[in-house]
């Protein structure tokens, strides 16, 4: 198994980037890795052979992340969503001196639905659009629409909070 | 050449068109104000948020741990004696057996049972009782009435 040390050691640091970018949870993203990794391994040793790796090990941590966001929506009450947006505004109001332009952003990455986080976040990781789409699972032809629109949406959101913090 | 769309633009900002395109949306870029305004925006906004993004804490790696499912023990949870494999088998077969050929008794009816119905199978409900009502008569060899009844 001298392939998957390999393959463990160079990729875990972008698996993390991304999932800790997904999942605000830490210990929920070290078990995430984890199970993605595990995945990984009982693949290998069934004999599969994994062409791209670091493509297949994306789209299994995107799913993942995303059926843990999906779950975790489900379970969480309105009110409870309600407080959560509440201590964020709050935090953006007593933090202003303190919070830089990277907090503002992952505040605003926060504030957007995980797919397009989940593809903003591939995109700030260098992929190509068919590494994307076969991540995704967007269509090809999609994905430049996808990105832009969601590159808009983030830059409304930041735009806005600009706008929340001047009054 | 109509103006660019966004999808155009961040396509060509990252590179992700053929060869012709390419060189079409350059061409278009040089000519047109509007659209070289945009994609310098988008493309300023792209390498910004693709910097901002970039972590600089490293990561500390922890060390994998082998799942336990992996080891190749042998799984006993369908290891069944042989005396519950035979019963497994037999069981369904007899319950099997017993509802598919034994079929339940037919009716035979007594002999009183085939006379009352004979009598009364065209016996209207409607009619009146009298019309309907079995008279039963007992005569001697003379054919003097020794006994009548009726039902």
């Amino acid at each position: 198994m001298e392939k998957f040390d390999n393959i463990y050691q160079t990729h875990y640091p972008i698996i993390h980037r991304l999932v800790s970018g997904l999942i605000p949870d830490n210990e929920q993203v070290a078990d995430l890795i984890q199970e993605v990794f595990v995945k990984f391994y009982l693949q290998l040793k069934s004999g599969t052979d994994i062409e791209f790796p670091k493509t297949w090990l994306y789209r299994v941590a995107t799913n993942d992340c995303l059926n843990v966001l999906s779950r975790s929506k489900k379970s969480t009450s309105l009110d409870e969503t309600h407080e959560t947006v509440a201590d964020n505004d709050e935090n953006i109001e007593k933090g202003i001196d303190e919070a830089d332009t990277k907090h503002q952003l992952h505040l605003a990455l926060d504030r957007m639905k995980p797919n397009e986080k989940a593809l903003l976040l591939l995109y700030s990781e260098g992929l190509s659009y068919k590494e994307m789409a076969e991540i995704t699972g967007i269509p090809f032809n999609s994905i430049g629409k996808s990105l832009s629109r969601a590159l808009d949406k983030l830059k409304l959101i930041l735009k806005n909070k600009q706008h929340e913090m001047s009054y | 050449m109509k103006c660019l769309t966004d999808e155009q633009i961040q396509g060509w900002i990252d590179g992700e068109m053929d060869a012709n395109a390419q060189t079409t949306i350059g061409n278009h870029l040089e000519s047109c104000e509007s659209c070289r305004q945009s994609m310098n925006d988008r493309r300023e906004q792209a390498l910004l948020f693709r910097s901002l993004m970039q972590s600089t804490t490293p990561v500390v790696i922890p060390p994998f741990r082998i799942p336990e499912t992996t080891h190749s023990k042998p799984n006993k949870r369908y290891h069944f004696p042989v005396w519950a494999r035979i019963a497994a088998v037999l069981v369904p077969t007899l319950l099997v057996a017993k509802f598919a050929f034994n079929k339940p008794d037919q009716f035979r009816p007594t002999p009183q049972q085939v006379i009352m119905q004979e009598a009364c199978h065209d016996i209207d409900a409607n009619s009146a009782y009298q019309q309907n009502m079995m008279v039963t008569t007992v005569t001697d060899e003379n054919g003097n009435v020794l006994e009548c009844s009726a039902q």
